[in-house]
């Protein structure tokens, strides 16, 4: 089977964007990586409204808490909230370590809490753990439709 | 009357004398005691009062010197002067005081009659004395009444006297219009005795006092009972006194206050230094809010700043190294040493912000006190130490440890910073660290002692403040956070920390924390 994976981040930090990717990259990830910045673009994005009624649905969320417009636990809480878009495991990526964000989110129906890391080496590590779990270990709510072939 | 033409008519006119003689003889008896004595003062006559009186019998009494019932009242010169009287034929009165044969004393009023010969001398005595004991009896109470009134009027003015040097003193009559003052009020109040005697006690009302302030006094006074306190009044040129007054009402026949008099002391002074006092402790818990409050700001702010500076670190952090990972030997030489010294710089902020960020969670209220057992904190960070612990060869020796109230992870960072020193700070043998506590002044007492480097005495108070080292990171690596966080945790349960050392000597770190309340009422009971 060759299916190609598709990864939605959502980080209004580039440069944290662009960390996930090169991280993804090193842990030899070979699917579609798209990101948007804030709340109100990723729900836009999931449900496939105006801009990204082209988008694909993601096999993954990547998820940051600290986002402008609506933050990620108002993203998450609509995430878990509708049928469809429920079964789409999420990945909390925060830097945050207050328990209170932790326990919010595994209340609202996220899939895991990780802890952005503050160097390369273990952020890289972390990148290549979410990519060798859920794209090779775990599997994945069956796609219906579409382009996976 | 038989014979009685045989009677001449002289018979007859003597006979009467006598018996009118006779009758006076009786009725003088009656009333008086009546002796009569020679000239050396042998008694030669008594009647029945003169026995009664002196509880003598007359058997007892003729012939014997009249000395006899003399009580040694009197001087010798007060019967010089009556035998002189009356051995010139004269009358004396007076009055003496006798002795009883019981020896019980009784007072006579006494007239003595001499009796003369033809020649004038005189030939015998005849005493007639009226008994005044009772009356002397009532003078001398009464002179002793008024020997003690006299007293009494002296003390008091005395202590009149001593009251006017003394205290501000004013009388007012039951609608306040004062009747009197003395010298001291006239002082004080600088308006003169005439412009105040007559006028209502309201002339000096400063108004300070609200009006029921007033009314609870009369009502006081007004029911009979005393009242004091401390009085603002309005001297005559506007400025302002404060006297301690008592007000005592005195009561008339009919127990309603007739007048009050009121006694004052002069206690300006004392009211200014005490509002003195009272401005400053307020300007001192002004002062203390402020800087509560500025130090809580401060606290926020490098919460905020930690936490947020550590977005942007975490940025140059992975950059500097990606650069590092993908560039190294690729760029010059130059190049690989500036992302070298680029990434030192960041992974050490990275730690400073980290430690930061963990001194002002301390006292933050994001855990709750409870009770914690240092025993089981003990356990946990010998635990958290384990490998250095093991590489260092350390003996941690933990003696009884009580249960304190306190947030548990707060006391477990507390003895890792100080266990962990004195792993850090060890000398040249194995480390040997002593934990212990004991109960002293109403608090625990912990104490972490090592056989460590030790430190210089200059040094035992710069240790525990924030980011202060001793020693070279080369030599022993640390940002000098820990026994600032040790701190902060201590007296945030009102405890203190500090240290006993030498320079390799070890040392001994002391703590206290509060023991716990129920701890407190066991002791108590104990």
């Amino acid at each position: 089977m060759n299916m190609t994976f598709h990864l939605l981040i959502v980080d209004d930090n580039p440069a944290d964007v662009s960390l996930v990717r090169e991280g993804m990259a090193a842990a030899a990830y070979s699917g579609k990586i798209e990101s948007v910045g804030d709340g109100i673009e990723a729900l836009a994005f999931l449900q496939k409204r105006g801009d990204f009624a082209d988008a694909a649905k993601p096999d993954l969320v990547i998820l940051d808490l600290n986002l402008p417009k609506r933050d990620g636990l108002a993203v998450l809480a609509a995430i878990k909230a509708g049928p469809e878009l429920r079964k789409i495991p999420v990945v909390v990526f925060s830097s945050s370590q207050l328990s209170r964000d932790i326990s919010r989110s595994y209340e609202l129906g996220a899939n895991c809490y990780v802890n952005k890391p503050g160097n390369l080496r273990d952020f890289f590590s972390t990148m290549r753990a979410i990519e060798q779990f859920w794209f090779s270990s775990a599997s994945l709510p069956p796609r219906g439709d579409e382009n996976r072939k | 009357m038989p014979g009685g033409d045989s009677r001449t008519q002289e018979e007859i006119l003597d006979r009467q004398a006598v018996r009118d003689l006779a009758d006076q003889k009786f009725a003088l008896d009656q009333h008086s005691i009546v002796a009569t004595t020679d000239v050396h003062g042998t008694i030669t006559y008594v009647n029945d009062k003169f026995c009664e009186i002196s509880k003598y019998s007359r058997e007892e009494l003729v012939g014997q010197n009249h000395r006899i019932v003399n009580s040694g009242h009197h001087p010798t010169a007060f019967f010089t002067q009556m035998y002189r009287t009356i051995s010139n034929g004269n009358v004396w009165h007076g009055e003496i005081c006798n002795r009883a044969k019981d020896g019980s004393l009784y007072w006579v009023e006494a007239t003595i009659v001499p009796f003369l010969h033809p020649n004038g001398k005189p030939r015998q005595y005849l005493a007639i004395r009226t008994d005044i004991t009772e009356r002397k009896r009532a003078e001398e109470a009464l002179k002793d009444s008024l020997a003690g009134k006299e007293a009494l009027l002296k003390e008091l003015a005395d202590q009149k006297f001593a009251l006017d040097q003394h205290a501000i003193v004013a009388t007012t009559d039951v609608q306040g219009t004062i009747t009197y003052v003395n010298d001291k009020f006239c002082a004080i109040s600088k308006y003169s005795r005439e412009e105040l005697v007559g006028k209502n006690h309201r002339i000096l009302n400063s108004g300070h006092h609200p009006k029921e302030f007033f009314q609870e006094m009369y009502r006081t006074i007004a029911n009979g009972k005393v009242w004091r306190n401390e009085i603002c009044n309005r001297a005559k040129d506007g400025s302002i006194y404060w006297v301690d007054t008592t007000i005592v009402p005195f009561a008339g026949n009919h127990g309603k206050p007739y007048q009050y008099i009121a006694i004052r002391a002069d206690i300006t002074e004392r009211r200014a230094a005490e509002q003195q006092l009272e401005k400053q402790a307020e300007e001192l818990t002004q002062q203390a809010r402020e800087l509560a409050r500025s130090n809580a700001d401060l606290e926020q702010f490098a919460y905020v700043a930690s936490h947020d500076l550590q977005e942007p670190l975490r940025m140059v952090t992975a950059y500097t190294e990606l650069l590092a990972e993908r560039y190294k030997g690729k760029l010059d030489e130059n190049a690989d040493k500036f992302i070298g010294y680029a990434q030192d710089g960041a992974t050490r902020m990275q730690v400073l912000i980290q430690d930061l960020l963990a001194f002002s969670r301390v006292g933050r209220k994001e855990d709750a006190i409870g009770t914690v057992d240092c025993a089981a904190v003990m356990q946990e960070v010998k635990q958290l130490l384990s490998s250095a612990i093991e590489e260092s060869g350390a003996v941690v020796i933990c003696r009884e440890l009580p249960k304190v109230d306190a947030v548990h992870t707060q006391m477990v960072q507390l003895f890792q910073n100080l266990i962990g020193n004195a792993i850090k700070f060890r000398g040249k043998e194995a480390p040997r660290i002593l934990v212990e506590a004991a109960r002293k002044n109403g608090q625990w007492l912990f104490a972490v002692k090592d056989n460590g480097i030790g430190i210089a005495p200059e040094y035992a108070e710069s240790i525990f403040v924030i980011f202060q080292r001793l020693h070279a990171r080369a030599e022993y690596p640390g940002n000098g956070i820990g026994l600032a966080i040790c701190k902060k945790i201590v007296e945030r349960y009102g405890g203190k920390i500090w240290v006993e050392s030498q320079p390799g000597a070890g040392s001994t770190f002391l703590f206290t924390v509060p023991v716990r309340a129920s701890q407190k009422a066991e002791a108590a009971h104990a």
